[in-house]
């Protein structure tokens, strides 16, 4: 029997960066296909069934490669964010992540920003308490600690510091809390002002 | 409603089972203040909420955003493993964190860096006019539960046995299981089952000879029937079934399902029309019950964890039990029984249609079967308690006018690529070979399946 075109994979890496960065576009499909970008630079670029080409995107762009035959088609759609100064960001994981912990005074995870996703010239511009988020939080990032609360909610101390890393968030836990209170969020985040060093 | 009621008042029960969408991405905004923030409604009351943020693979949090109806650019991960990690187990909090749909969508797409990532899409109103008449109207079941954290064929199996001998949706036909419509058949009820499409059953040899009977008839002529038949043969049960997109034929040019990455338009109609049709008659609506549910989530995000209800794989099936239901899906009760603008937060999955089929029509006492009697010892309700009789028979409210929609996609065939496509595709082939030219003649879309090959 005749196969639809699939398109495995399609990605992006790094993800966010700065204006003429270069980015990684990789995919891998059952055929040659289509390649395009929005908002369009070029007319719709041919591609084979699998490759890689760097990119250098100005604007947040949306690459979409799009596979057709005479029995169907398939398409998968990716985006770079592309500024240079980010509206904010929320760094964080899911507390189901094999990094989170719960002891006895504090719940942590660990979130390893790498080049994969993010561009190395992004820098920390501020930090600060995600809305809605009325807990102490304990950030570990580029040697440096800070603790911010709804006293403190923003805070400058990792201004400069590359976004690239671990960062280590924790949140102690508030009395008669124990680790499978219904209190305790399902992540831990960090909302993070980001701009671009150069 | 009591179950005396039930079987004095209730005449006619009729099931709709859409395709893969959850809870919060097509109801959820019933609770946003924008969309009138029904208090009552365990919906998405903040997208900002960060409790309803999920990872990504590149460290971010994604939370919910509002979304317009549109053609996804393909499906979204929905077999049981991709259940496990959307469900997001924490072992240090000992609890499910709901957020790791987008993971989910990131690894089965090989995809990263997508912004608005389509498991967090809520849609909005304005995509789902049919749905939210309905919700305005009528009783939305905000806790009903797709059976199984798995994919469509076992949570079909599910609706429609009360058991599976599936975990996971498979190419091949579907195991022949005793389904509702022995028990309905050996019970003396009246059934029959309308569809939009090639049925779902087509699946399932089985059901060919039903297939090829009067049982089976297209939607067209439902309102004709549901205003001229006689009592003495009007189904008491009716099954509407839509046009399924994983279907390799559709004469109309698209699916009606509301399958990814099909937009919900088509499936607004379809679900118009079928209302229409059911309640064309006045005095058959005053004494009946539609169940309009979803077969289980399809990938997208919702916040309320699953119930812990287990599941035992039936004998023959050798899959590990499920300790938990699947996620919750959009569920509306349709009928005079219900009131307006009414939520109920009772805990329902597929099988309480079940338990309400054997409070309606079995001996007093009698259960569905022992599986579904045992879905309700574990806190599974009824259908039947969602009803209420005391509520003044109102005729059936008229339903909003739709744009005609184009369509998006005219293709009239496909070649399967998805488990369930290849599966809709065997089965068809298998039931043209096991009954020739009597299944032409009944499903005119088998033979233009076979003059496009």
């Amino acid at each position: 029997m005749a196969c639809s075109p699939a398109v495995r994979a399609l990605r992006a890496e790094p993800n966010v960066t700065c204006p003429g960065d270069p980015a990684s576009l990789t995919w891998d499909a059952s055929m040659a296909g289509g390649l395009t970008d929005t908002p369009s630079t070029a007319p719709t670029l041919w591609v084979p069934n699998s490759g890689s080409m760097k990119v250098y995107p100005q604007v947040k762009t949306t690459y979409r490669l799009e596979v057709h035959n005479w029995f169907g088609s398939d398409a998968r759609e990716v985006d770079i964010d592309v500024r240079s100064s980010f509206p904010t960001k929320t760094l964080g994981r899911s507390l189901s992540d094999p990094s989170a912990r719960c002891a006895q005074d504090q719940v942590s995870v660990e979130v390893d920003l790498t080049t994969t996703g993010w561009s190395n010239d992004l820098v920390v511009q501020s930090v600060r308490l995600p809305d809605g988020v009325h807990r102490t939080l304990h950030v570990e990032h580029d040697s440096k600690e800070l603790t911010l609360d709804d006293q403190n909610r923003e805070s400058n101390a990792l201004t400069g510091s590359p976004v690239l890393g671990r960062w280590i968030l924790s949140t102690p836990l508030t009395e008669g809390e124990v680790c499978s209170s219904p209190t305790i969020p399902p992540s831990l985040g960090l909302a993070v002002e980001l701009s671009c060093a150069r | 409603m009591n179950l005396d009621e039930l079987r004095s008042k209730v005449e006619t029960i009729a099931f709709i089972m859409m395709e893969n969408r959850s809870f919060d991405h097509v109801l959820g905004h019933l609770s946003l203040p924008s969309y009138g923030g029904r208090a009552n409604v365990e919906g998405v009351r903040d997208l900002t909420n960060p409790a309803f943020q999920n990872s990504s693979q590149n460290g971010t949090l994604i939370g919910p955003f509002e979304m317009g109806d549109k053609a996804f650019p393909n499906d979204l991960p929905h077999e049981r493993p991709f259940v496990t990690t959307q469900l997001a187990y924490a072992p240090a909090l000992g609890r499910f964190t709901m957020n790791g749909f987008v993971t989910a969508y990131e690894t089965f797409t090989g995809t990263s860096g997508v912004l608005s990532p389509p498991p967090m899409g809520i849609l909005t109103p304005d995509a789902l006019p049919t749905t939210s008449f309905f919700a305005r109207e009528f009783m939305v079941a905000d806790h009903w539960f797709a059976p199984l954290p798995a994919s469509t064929q076992p949570n079909r199996l599910m609706a429609f046995a009360g058991d599976t001998l599936l975990d996971m949706t498979r190419n091949g036909l579907m195991p022949d299981q005793t389904l509702v419509f022995d028990w309905l058949t050996s019970h003396g009820v009246r059934w029959r089952v309308y569809t939009a499409g090639l049925s779902f059953f087509t699946l399932m040899p089985k059901m060919w000879p039903w297939l090829l009977s009067d049982k089976f008839r297209p939607l067209a002529s439902l309102s004709f029937d549901a205003q001229h038949e006689a009592d003495s043969t009007f189904p008491q049960v009716i099954f509407v079934e839509p046009d399924y997109n994983d279907s390799p034929i559709h004469l109309s040019g698209h699916g009606s399902d509301n399958h990814p990455p099909l937009p919900m338009g088509f499936g607004e109609q379809f679900l118009k029309q079928a209302y229409e049709a059911l309640t064309s008659n006045v005095v058959r609506w005053s004494k009946m019950v539609i169940l309009l549910t979803y077969d289980e989530h399809g990938g997208f995000f919702d916040h309320v964890p699953p119930q812990k209800v287990r599941y035992v794989p039936p004998t023959g099936a050798t899959f590990a039990a499920f300790e938990n239901t699947g996620i919750r899906v959009p569920t509306v009760v349709i009928s005079p029984f219900v009131d307006r603008y009414s939520v109920s937060s009772d805990i329902c999955d597929h099988t309480s249609f079940l338990q309400m089929i054997a409070e309606r029509f079995g001996e007093p006492g009698e259960t569905y079967s022992a599986t579904v009697a045992a879905r309700a010892s574990s806190g599974i309700n009824s259908l039947t308690k969602l009803l209420d009789s005391n509520l003044t028979t109102r005729p059936p409210p008229d339903p909003p006018d739709m744009m005609t929609l184009p369509p998006t996609q005219l293709v009239t065939t496909k070649t399967p690529v998805t488990s369930l496509e290849a599966s809709f595709a065997n089965a068809i082939d298998a039931f043209r070979q096991a009954h020739g030219a009597e299944a032409l003649a009944k499903f005119p879309e088998i033979a233009h399946l076979e003059a496009t090959r």
